[in-house]
């Protein structure tokens, strides 16, 4: 039995070695691995193709954001004291005044320190009506960048200050806040006279309307007469 | 674009140019006219650059020579020459107003608003309700918690005929809580007055 066995085995292996002996002379297709043909520069095109995407994605984001933060009004008027100082400062014929010109920057200087002043009175409500969705993302995008400019504008006062003399931005920024309070006020009171002209003036208008008025029903009356 | 100006340097002046007219360029000309107002300030210093805004470095004649006009002012008042009376405090102002603009606004305030307060009084007792509501007005931004400012305010419009706001000034006088008896007697005796004026206004009376 175990002769018998024994040779099946044997007779066995030797069949399938006969098989497999086969199938290994045949060179199937399927099995052996073809040689690819794709060139070494093709992972590097690639690479270089994305990257290159990107950048001009980015550029060409960046270009639109960009000219999209200049196409922004700004929140205030023109900064005609800023504009003023810059004028003066490039006049060379004839040559300005270096107290005026002095007075110029201390005009800068305040009129960015009412800016500010404005803009920290306002942010509370800005967030506020941000959060409960009144204004949207590019009314709150202008808030935030009205405030960096600022920041920027009182650094570069800053530092003409200390171009005409230096140690003077320390005492500088008090005196433009004075400045700034003190013309306010003054504003307010010589603009007395302007106020005064228009409100008699529309006092003048209504008293007229009501004369009218006054005529009107009065002829109505005599008509029905 | 370049603005508009022109520099005189014999009297140290900015100006609009010529060629620019007024009414295009009034928010520069206010520019103009205040930087030529702080210029003239800072030539008149002798230091080169202004003082810091200490109180040591307020000018004290100038105080002096406003509260010697205010006092000629309320003399005027105890006389009744209210007209008078309103031309000193005028000229009182002016003094005020012509400090240099770098000088403490802290200490300045309270002199400023002495005079407007003063004006705005005798122009009340002189009948002159625009000019009293003008000053009232301002009274009434700069110190809003004090009750006296919103019954000024509320008897110059009484008197100009603007029931509803002399309504609204009165009521706001009576929210900041004014202290002296008299004076909340008298607000609200105005405040039923002109109460009255208006349902008399609007045909609701019954008398």
């Amino acid at each position: 039995m175990s002769e018998e066995n024994s040779s099946f085995n044997s007779t066995d292996y030797n069949s399938t070695d006969s098989n497999s002996n086969s199938t290994y002379t045949q060179d199937d297709p399927f099995t052996t691995p073809e040689q690819s043909s794709i060139p070494i520069y093709t992972p590097i095109i690639y690479v270089a193709v994305l990257i290159s995407l990107l950048i001009f994605f980015s550029i060409y984001y960046r270009k639109k954001k960009f000219s999209k933060l200049t196409k922004m009004k700004s929140l205030f008027n023109e900064n005609y004291a800023k504009e003023m100082y810059y004028e003066l400062k490039e006049q060379t014929d004839p040559k300005i005044n270096e107290k005026v010109l002095k007075a110029a920057l201390i005009r800068r200087g305040s009129e960015a320190i009412r800016r500010m002043i404005k803009l920290k009175e306002s942010t509370q409500f800005v967030n506020a009506l941000y959060v409960k969705g009144s204004i949207g993302d590019d009314a709150h995008d202008r808030f935030k960048i009205e405030n960096k400019l600022q920041q920027l504008e009182l650094e570069e006062c800053a530092v003409e200050a200390e171009s005409f003399k230096t140690g003077w931005a320390k005492i500088f920024f008090p005196v433009c806040q004075e400045v700034t309070m003190n013309e306010a006020l003054r504003r307010r009171i010589n603009s007395i006279e302007d106020r005064k002209e228009v409100f008699t003036q529309e006092w003048i208008n209504e008293v007229e309307k009501i004369e009218k008025k006054v005529e009107k029903q009065q002829r109505k009356k005599s008509a029905k007469k | 674009m370049a603005l508009p100006l022109a520099y005189d340097s014999a009297l140290k002046k900015v100006s609009l140019d010529e060629r620019a007219s007024f009414s295009e360029n009034k928010a520069l000309s206010l520019e103009i006219s205040q930087l030529n107002t702080l210029a003239k300030e800072l030539l008149n210093t002798n230091s080169d650059v202004p003082p810091p805004p200490a109180p040591d470095f307020f000018t004290k004649n100038l105080s002096m020579m406003v509260k010697k006009m205010h006092e000629s002012g309320v003399n005027s008042m105890r006389t009744s020459k209210f007209p008078e009376a309103a031309k000193q405090f005028t000229v009182a102002l002016g003094l005020a107003t012509a400090r240099p603009k770098f000088e403490s606004f802290q200490m300045t305030i309270p002199e400023t608003l002495l005079c407007i307060l003063g004006r705005c009084d005798a122009n009340l007792k002189n009948e002159n309700y625009m000019d009293a509501y003008l000053d009232a007005e301002i009274l009434a931004t700069l110190g809003p918690n004090i009750p006296d400012n919103h019954f000024r305010k509320g008897m110059a419009l009484k008197h100009l005929g603007q029931l509803q706001a002399a309504k609204t000034s009165f009521e706001s006088a009576l929210c900041f809580s004014p202290t002296h008896p008299n004076l909340v007697r008298e607000i609200n005796k105005e405040l039923e007055d002109v109460k009255h004026l208006i349902a008399e206004e609007n045909g609701e009376d019954d008398d």
